[in-house]
């Protein structure tokens, strides 16, 4: 199943998350893949670890963040979700800064994670008119019908 | 124009981390940097243009600089690909 197939059936979206900061917004926001039964509790603190540890290498265009770790610590199955943030946080990435989209990603083998899921998501948050909406979109629902009219 | 064929060693290829370093040391170089895999091609200045062409470990791509710095970059893009852990 594609990324949109996924978020759509799955209805994997959460709209105008409340976080306090970007620790917050992965703790709370991925829930999402626990919820869905693609990813443990560890994964999110793995997620948050590595940043601490590697710098923000989650966030990877001007206000999108792609949270996801290693297949092995705590990946169970293909799964996505989109969050998006009432209030942007910062990642500490002077670049990317603030952030209010999250696209969750958990992928059970490196090669589902790179060759399927990632290009996906970077195809839709190349599309800078598809990520505005996105963003601004006040329901869960108009955020899934934003990507089943964009054509992803 | 130079360009230069490798085979990509690093276990999880250039996956989100790596390709944002990737990126970064591209961007340290005047001259165009493309990075050809298969039938597709992605500036690799861009961390989504590269990530959108899903490169793993052993797979093959060509790297292809052109301007005035084009043969320091591709031999440091090169080394810096190949020398990529994680």
């Amino acid at each position: 199943m594609g990324f949109t197939d996924y978020i759509v059936k799955k209805k994997a979206v959460i709209c105008a998350l409340d976080a306090a900061n970007w620790e917050d917004a992965i703790k709370e926001g991925g829930k999402i893949l626990v919820d869905k039964g693609a990813a443990t509790e560890d994964y999110l603190d793995n997620i948050v670890r590595k940043c601490k540890e590697n710098g923000p290498y989650i966030v990877i265009a001007p206000g999108i963040a792609m949270p996801h770790a290693r297949p092995e610590e705590g990946a169970l199955a293909l799964g996505y979700g989109i969050v998006t943030l009432k209030n942007p946080v910062s990642f500490h990435d002077p670049d990317n800064d603030p952030v209010s989209l999250l696209i969750f990603m958990a992928a059970p083998s490196v090669k589902e994670h790179n060759e399927v899921a990632v290009s996906q998501i970077a195809d839709l948050c190349d599309d800078e008119e598809a990520v505005e909406k996105i963003i601004a979109a006040s329901s869960a629902e108009e955020i899934i019908d934003i990507l089943i009219n964009q054509g992803f | 124009m130079v360009q230069e064929t490798i085979v990509v060693s690093n276990p999880t290829g250039l996956h989100t981390r790596p390709a944002k370093q990737v990126v970064s040391e591209a961007k340290n170089f005047e001259c165009d940097i493309t990075i050809r895999f298969g039938e597709k091609e992605a500036n690799m200045k861009s961390l989504l243009k590269l990530m959108k062409l899903g490169i793993s470990h052993n797979h093959k791509i060509d790297i292809v600089c052109d301007g005035t710095d084009e043969a320091q970059a591709l031999a440091h893009m090169k080394n810096f690909i190949l020398n990529l852990e994680g």
